[in-house]
């Protein structure tokens, strides 16, 4: 703000830059986090400073255990978004369709949103066993309760002239989902799906870590066990990359449904 | 007329509520009958009778509620001084622009980063003590409340800072009474999506050390499949997320509806 003198037009015009903003960024968290490493301030068995960790990149990538891990991480992830994705829809649309259903369901619904689900895992891993299906259910549990309760939100919130005009018409019930409803609630079923992706992430990472290790999470433990903290930060990174990406493509899927609605209506 | 339609209100929020709390009822039978009559595998589900039965004997022994003092212990050592922070560095960067563009990629990027995966590097990192576990609820804290707090200052309508500014006020002083109050709900928004990350956070780190806390109770009993007694500390945890969230959602609320008044 005070900075930028008006003389200094260059400094000027690199703070308005948000291409130069975004590196000096990157720059100060990297200068911070190697400052934070630096000098004994932390033991040396734990210390991990960005320049010891992109050298292990390499390392880690050359691990033959570390493709296979995202493999497994991505397709646990997959599968169990597909299946929140597919009955957090249907449950979504039943509930925003039969009033008693609504009424007396709705509450529970939230309140297992609030809940901190992952709790129950050991519970689960007791009762189902150390298996795939475990990890999957854990996914499921958490991305499934944001899709649910946005698709309902969005169903609900119809238009009514909408709904009227298509009841005047006499639309069947089959053409008023396809025309009507399902459209105007594309929106919030988007929404519904980016936090849907993340909290199945989360549900991913738990399931991988705490039930039998499996994927990127087991590699973490792995490196863990060996105090390999470099390569332990390598592997949390990958967990960001792919976070960072679904949650940037489910980004533009919204922009770009927002656009054709605003376009549509 | 009015006195009409309040009462028709009344009579229809009762009825729903007792319809809602039937359900209720209907579910716990249902479970029940299921565990009881037909369920046949040598695991023993719990039950609602069951965990009922399991809390009175843990909070009789107390084990219960010594658990839960230490995870409650965890949560707000480690969720104050974030939320504190977390509104401070928020104000701060969502009210310098150039600063805001060159940070809030990467707190962005360390919250879109599944917090379990960090878990073990806490641990390792700060041993398997509360002071860990206080760490990992404060990082969870700290960004969520961040991010939120600067999307409230990049929101403060345009008008109020134009006052602001024609009366010549510091900018500190305009981020203090301008920003500060017309962003508190978005605040509050993030203070209660970090308290339900932070209570995941706690449950999971407790599972991981399995020393103390509720999470650990959980961890215990479920290795001895004693699930009902599992299952206690769990809804415990379930019914502290609930009751965050309402009451955090209501003041949430009401702070929006303000905000859009003025």
């Amino acid at each position: 703000m005070s900075v930028a003198q008006p003389s200094d037009s260059l400094l000027r015009r690199a703070l308005h830059n948000r291409w130069v903003l975004r590196f000096a960024g990157l720059i100060g968290v990297l200068a911070f986090w190697e400052f934070m490493f630096s000098g004994g301030r932390v033991n040396p068995i734990f210390s991990a400073p960005p320049t010891a960790v992109v050298q292990t990149i390499p390392d880690v990538l050359a691990d033959e255990l570390y493709l296979p891990a995202v493999g497994s991480t991505l397709r646990l992830f997959s599968m169990g978004f597909a299946i929140a994705a597919v009955l957090g829809i249907l449950v979504g649309l039943l509930l925003a369709r039969v009033r008693l259903l609504d009424v007396g369901l709705t509450p529970y619904l939230n309140a297992l949103y609030a809940s901190p689900l992952p709790a129950i895992i050991p519970i689960l891993t007791a009762v189902l066993g150390y298996t795939f299906q475990t990890k999957l259910l854990i996914v499921v549990l958490l991305a499934i309760f944001p899709i649910l309760i946005n698709v309902h939100q969005g169903a609900r919130s119809v238009d009514d002239t909408l709904l009227e005009v298509a009841r005047s018409l006499r639309v069947s019930e089959s053409k008023l989902w396809l025309d009507v409803i399902i459209p105007s609630s594309l929106p919030f079923l988007i929404v519904g799906l980016r936090l849907g992706a993340a909290r199945g992430m989360i549900g991913t990472a738990v399931a991988e870590l705490y039930t039998s290790p499996d994927g990127l999470g087991y590699l973490i433990l792995r490196y863990g066990f060996r105090f390999d903290m470099d390569a332990m930060l390598v592997v949390v990174l990958t967990f960001t990359a792919i976070s960072l990406l679904l949650s940037w493509s489910t980004g533009l899927l919204e922009r770009r449904v927002r656009r054709w609605r605003v376009s549509a209506g | 007329m009015s006195t009409e339609t309040i009462r028709l209100r009344q009579r229809t929020d009762w009825s729903r509520l007792a319809f809602i709390a039937s359900v209720f009822g209907i579910i716990l039978l249902v479970w029940q009958g299921y565990v009881s009559f037909i369920y046949d595998r040598p695991i023993p589900l719990p039950t609602p009778v069951s965990t009922v039965e399991a809390f009175i004997e843990m909070s009789e022994t107390g084990e219960l509620w010594e658990a839960a003092f230490e995870s409650a212990q965890v949560l707000v050592l480690g969720s104050i001084p974030g939320i504190l922070l977390g509104i401070a560095l928020g104000l701060v960067i969502g009210g310098i622009p150039p600063l805001n563009t060159s940070l809030a990629p990467y707190v962005y990027a360390f919250y879109a980063t599944p917090f379990p995966a960090l878990i073990p590097i806490f641990v390792l990192v700060f041993g398997l003590g509360n002071t860990g576990k206080a760490m990992i609820v404060f990082t969870l804290v700290i960004t969520t409340v961040l991010l939120q707090t600067i999307a409230g200052v990049r929101n403060v309508d345009a008008r109020f800072l134009e006052v602001a500014r024609a009366f010549g006020s510091p900018p500190a002083r305009t981020l203090l009474e301008v920003h500060l109050p017309a962003s508190m709900s978005f605040i509050v928004a993030g203070i209660r999506l970090a308290i339900g990350r932070a209570l995941v956070g706690v449950v999971v780190a407790e599972f991981d050390t399995a020393l103390s806390g509720l999470g650990a109770l959980i961890f215990r009993y479920s290795g001895r499949l004693a699930l009902s007694h599992a299952f206690v500390p769990a809804v415990v945890f379930s019914i502290t997320g609930i009751l965050f969230y309402v009451s955090l959602k209501k003041a949430e609320q009401s702070l929006e509806k303000w905000r859009q008044l003025g």
